[in-house]
Parts: C-alpha cells; sequence; structure tokens
C-alpha cells in the first residue's frame, strides 16, 4: 500500500510538473509494480486519470480556460469512442492492448521530447468556424484509442483543439481537460461491464496522484521545464520498450537469446551483412571510416604525445578486446588458453615456439599495415567497398601473400 | 569517449561471431578449403559498398554533420606492405582487429601477436619513412608521398 502511493505520488508529481503526460505511467506501475491484472489495470488508469483530468480541469474552467462548445463536440464523439473501445477491449487478447499501449508510450515520448511545434504555439487567436465533421471523426478515433488501452492521449488532444478549433495554448490544454476526463469515464463504463476492479486500490492511487500534481504544480515553477520534458520523454520511452520486452512471447525471447548466446559461428551471410553494417552503423553514429591499425600507432604514439592520448582509436581498440570477451562468454564461457586450433595439430609447438612465431607475425602485421596505410578492416573492407585504388592493391597484396605463406606452411613444409 | 568503447564492443562482438578471430577458418580460407571467411568479407564489401554508394550519391548527412569519407592515398606503399602484412595476417591467422578480440575471447596466443604488431609499428616509426622513399623512387609511375600522410587510417 505504501509502495502504490508512492508511486501514484510520483505519477501525479510528473502529471504537475509537465502539464500533463504523467497518467501514461499508470498503467505499467498497476500492472509491474502493483500486480495488477492487465485489463484491470487498463480500467483502473482510465478512472485515475478521468478524476485527475477532472480535478486540473475544474481549475482550469475556473480561470475561464475551457470552451465549452468545442469540448462538448469533441467529448461527444469521444465519450462513443472510448466506450466502444472499452466494450470491444473484452475480446482483445491483453498482450495485444499492451503492445498498442507501447505503441502510444513511445508516440508520447516522441511528442514530449519534441515540444510543442510552432504551428500548434502560434495557433488560436481568432474566432474561426468549426469543422465539425474532422472534429467528431478525429474525437471518435483518439477515443477508441483511448477506451482500448487506457491512456488518456493528451498528446492527440490539445493539437487537435489547437489547430482545429483555433484555440490559443491555455485554452487548448484547460479544455482538453475537460475532454480527457469525460471520455475516460466512458472508456471506464465500457471497461467495468467485464473486468473486476479494486476499488480501494484505485481510490488511494487517484488521491495520492492528485496530491502529486498539486505539489508538482509548485515545484514546476522552479524547474527548468524543457531538461524535464525531455527526461521524462526518455523515461516513458525506456518503459514502452520495457513493456514490449515483457509481451514477447517466450518463443521469441528464446530464439534471440540463442542466436546472441550460440556459440556457433553465424552463417556466413549474416557475419558479413553485421560487418558491413557495422562500417555504415559507425560512419552514421560516429562519422568515422572504420580502421583498426592506426590506433596500434595511437597507443605507441600516446605514451609521448598528448594528442595521440585522446585518439578515439584507443577506446575503440579497448573496446575491442571487451567484444570479444562478451561474445565467447555468452556462449558458454571464458577459458583462457593458448590452444590455436590446426596450429597445434598440424605443428605440435611449444608455447615458447609460439611465442616467438606469433610475435615475429605480429610485426609483420603491425609494419606491413602501416606501410600499406590500413589493413583488413580500413582497406578490404571499407577501401574496397570505395573501390579506392590503392585498397584494391593492397587487399590484393593481403591476399597473394596469405595465399602463399599459408599453402608454403602446411602444404610444403609439413605436407 | 564512451561512443567509441560501445562501438569497438559491438564490432569485437561481431568479429569474433562472423568467425573472422578463429585461426583454422582464416588458414582454411588460404587453403582454399573453407570459403566462410571469404563469403563474410565479400557480404560485409557489398553490405558496406552499397551503403557507402548511396550515402555520397546522396550526400547523406551523419549524426554528427556531413559524412566524412575519405579514400586512402595510392603510393609504392601499398603493394609491398599488403604482401608483409599477408604474410602475418597467414602466420598469425589474425588481423590488428581480431587479435584483439581474439585476446578477448581467451586466446592468449593472440598476445603474443598484440606485442608483434605493436612492435612492428614501432618498427615504421623508426625506419618506415626510408622504406617508402626507397620503394617510391624505384617506382616512378606512382606519386611518391610523405610517410606520416600516407599512415592516416
Amino acid at each position: 500500500m505504501i509502495l502504490a502511493i508512492g508511486l501514484s505520488l510520483l505519477i501525479g508529481l510528473s502529471l504537475g510538473l509537465l502539464g500533463g503526460g504523467g497518467s501514461i505511467l499508470t498503467v505499467p506501475i498497476l500492472i509491474y509494480a502493483l500486480g495488477v491484472e492487465e485489463k484491470a489495470a487498463i480500467a483502473t488508469s482510465l478512472l485515475v486519470v478521468a478524476i485527475t483530468s477532472l480535478v486540473a480541469g475544474v481549475q482550469h474552467a475556473r480561470a475561464g480556460n475551457v470552451k465549452w462548445k468545442i469540448a462538448l463536440i469533441f467529448s461527444g464523439a469521444g465519450m462513443a469512442g472510448a466506450f466502444g473501445g472499452g466494450m470491444v477491449a473484452r475480446y482483445i487478447p491483453a498482450s495485444i492492448l499492451l503492445i498498442l499501449f507501447a505503441v502510444i508510450m513511445i508516440a508520447t515520448a516522441a511528442a514530449m521530447w519534441k515540444g510543442r511545434s510552432k504551428a500548434v504555439a502560434e495557433a488560436g487567436g481568432e474566432e474561426k468556424e468549426l469543422p465539425i465533421g474532422k472534429i467528431l471523426l478525429e474525437g471518435v478515433v483518439v477515443g477508441v484509442v483511448t477506451g482500448l488501452v487506457g491512456a488518456g492521449g493528451g498528446f492527440l488532444v490539445v493539437p487537435a483543439l489547437a489547430l482545429m478549433g483555433g484555440l490559443p495554448m491555455h485554452q487548448a490544454v484547460g479544455t482538453s481537460l475537460v475532454v480527457i476526463a469525460l471520455k475516460s469515464f466512458a472508456g471506464f463504463g465500457g471497461y467495468v461491464s467485464h473486468v473486476e476492479i479494486d476499488y480501494n486500490l484505485a481510490a488511494v492511487v487517484t488521491g495520492s496522484a492528485v496530491a502529486g500534481s498539486f505539489l508538482g504544480t509548485m515545484l514546476g515553477r522552479r524547474l527548468n521545464q524543457d531538461t524535464l520534458r525531455k527526461g521524462f520523454a526518455l523515461f516513458v520511452l525506456v518503459m514502452a520498450f520495457y513493456l514490449l520486452y515483457k509481451q514477447m512471447p517466450a518463443s521469441t525471447m528464446d530464439m534471440i537469446q540463442n542466436f546472441f548466446a550460440s556459440s556457433a559461428t553465424w552463417p556466413f551471410w549474416l557475419g558479413g551483412i553485421a560487418i558491413g553494417g557495422f562500417v555504415l552503423a559507425f560512419l552514421f553514429g560516429a562519422n568515422k571510416l572504420l580502421g583498426v591499425s592506426t590506433g596500434y600507432m595511437d597507443a605507441c604514439n600516446a605514451v609521448t604525445d598528448d594528442k595521440a592520448r585522446k585518439s578515439w582509436r584507443l577506446p575503440f581498440i579497448g573496446g575491442m578486446i571487451g567484444g570479444g570477451a562478451i561474445a565467447t562468454m555468452l556462449a558458454g564461457g571464458l577459458e583462457p588458453s593458448f590452444a590455436m586450433g590446426m596450429f597445434d595439430t598440424m605443428l605440435s609447438a611449444s608455447v615458447a615456439v609460439k611465442a616467438v612465431v606469433f610475435t615475429l607475425g605480429g610485426v609483420l602485421i603491425g609494419f606491413g599495415a602501416r606501410l600499406a596505410g590500413g589493413c583488413t578492416s580500413g582497406h578490404s573492407i571499407v577501401g574496397v567497398a570505395l573501390l579506392a585504388p590503392s585498397s584494391l592493391i593492397a587487399t590484393g597484396g593481403f591476399m597473394a601473400a596469405g595465399f602463399v605463406v599459408t599453402n608454403l606452411v602446411y602444404r610444403v613444409l609439413i605436407g | 569517449m564512451i561512443r567509441m568503447l560501445v562501438f569497438g564492443l559491438a564490432f569485437g562482438f561481431v568479429l569474433s561471431r562472423s568467425g573472422a578471430t578463429n585461426y583454422d577458418l582464416i588458414e582454411q580460407m588460404f587453403l582454399l578449403e573453407n570459403l566462410h571467411l571469404m563469403g563474410v568479407i565479400g557480404t560485409a564489401i557489398f553490405v558496406a559498398g552499397v551503403g557507402l554508394f548511396l550515402v555520397r550519391k546522396f550526400n547523406m548527412r551523419t549524426l554528427l554533420g556531413p559524412a566524412d569519407i575519405s579514400v586512402k592515398p595510392r603510393h609504392a606503399g601499398n603493394l609491398w606492405g599488403g604482401l608483409i602484412f599477408g604474410a602475418g595476417w597467414a602466420i598469425t591467422g589474425a588481423c590488428p582487429g581480431t587479435a584483439l578480440s581474439q585476446i578477448g575471447e581467451g586466446k592468449l596466443t593472440a598476445l603474443f601477436t598484440v606485442t608483434g604488431i605493436f612492435l612492428g609499428t614501432i618498427l615504421y616509426k623508426k625506419i618506415g619513412d626510408k622504406v617508402l622513399a626507397f620503394l617510391s623512387s624505384k617506382r616512378s609511375d606512382t606519386a611518391p608521398v610523405g610517410g606520416k600522410a600516407a599512415a592516416s587510417r
């Protein structure tokens, strides 16, 4: 019960701080923190949203921020849609409803991140003929969504009122609260016929949320709205992905886990797509063309040179060691050893011999890569992909010498 | 820094899973016994090639501004360096990237490989300019390029 009060205070706090959006967290909190069954959680959320919006809406109405005509038209359509949605939800599996809810959460997060668009912020001021048909249509659509998944959809209602109704911002917000309250009640009405609701819990959650929202409104004036909004948007996004993750069928989860954990080497096409895709992701995310060998040069120079110490290549090559470790650990455990496959079975060399052979081989790699101007990643993958003459020649050299030396070792020397 | 660390983790992981860190698969590729890695490299070049072509064709932007794509300079070192590198690749079954990933995988022999790569890099710092100048003087058809500029990536 204390958990329920604390979390509901947080819901209300975010509502008050941000002037909306907080209610989107009611459903996930009810399900995952308080253990309420999915459909009951959606219904309870509708009730919570309805009452919190009503409380806030009354304050706005006293201040004269509610345009009753458009509010009633929009609400009428919204209530019909929401009631229908709440009834129909009976026949839809809970997991589908929650996936839909997660989609709404992601859209809400995106809308919060962007803030109010200029067109919306500057709308209004002049009285205009209400496009009744459009308002009814949008009202029904938003209403159905509300009724199905239990989210108020303020991010849909406010712009609709501002753009279609020509309301200035403060009136759009005030009016939307009335609309949201009414259609949430209607959605609850649709649900209540087929879902058991714990009214004690609903009362506690609602009460705490309302209290929290007053607190939030007072605090909100002292905090940076922009940072707050973006932080909250990120939080909602994380919750949305958690919800989706929870809704994934066990078979899909197993498939994904096996895919990343399997010790089996990926089929060649998948490995190729992963490496080629990495090149593109690296360019897009870091604006760098992939290349490893220069990192060794920067690491050498870092001993004496401050500039080299700041090179992006150092964390990159450090990360690569960790990447290999993660891959092996996921595949069943890290077992360090000096074993080297064919080298052992064909040549049966001691560790000391390996130390000499592999160090000398490494010297050739290090010197050759610098002289050629790059290695397999920079020349053979990226350079060849760009059809660079230097890279085509270097790669020809890599392959030719690799072919000759390997055949010399395995076919001639020990053949 | 953290961005690069994460990209490094991802690349090390992908190299491991694609089989590029597998000594046997490298040797078998050169012995023409198992062309798995040929397929990996070919597919990777194709995917990266199509992507980079589109990026250049439509002047696509990255998260950090216009895409910074440059081609490595052509010089006499490309071929000779390539041949030396190829020999080392065949001997160790590793290249600079996969050797790092191998260490993470617990293949301790890669510690020698990485030590060697560092030694080879230091050797190049000492004598690379002279070697490149020597190679360039013998080949008049390619323009000589100053050592440091050639080692751009």
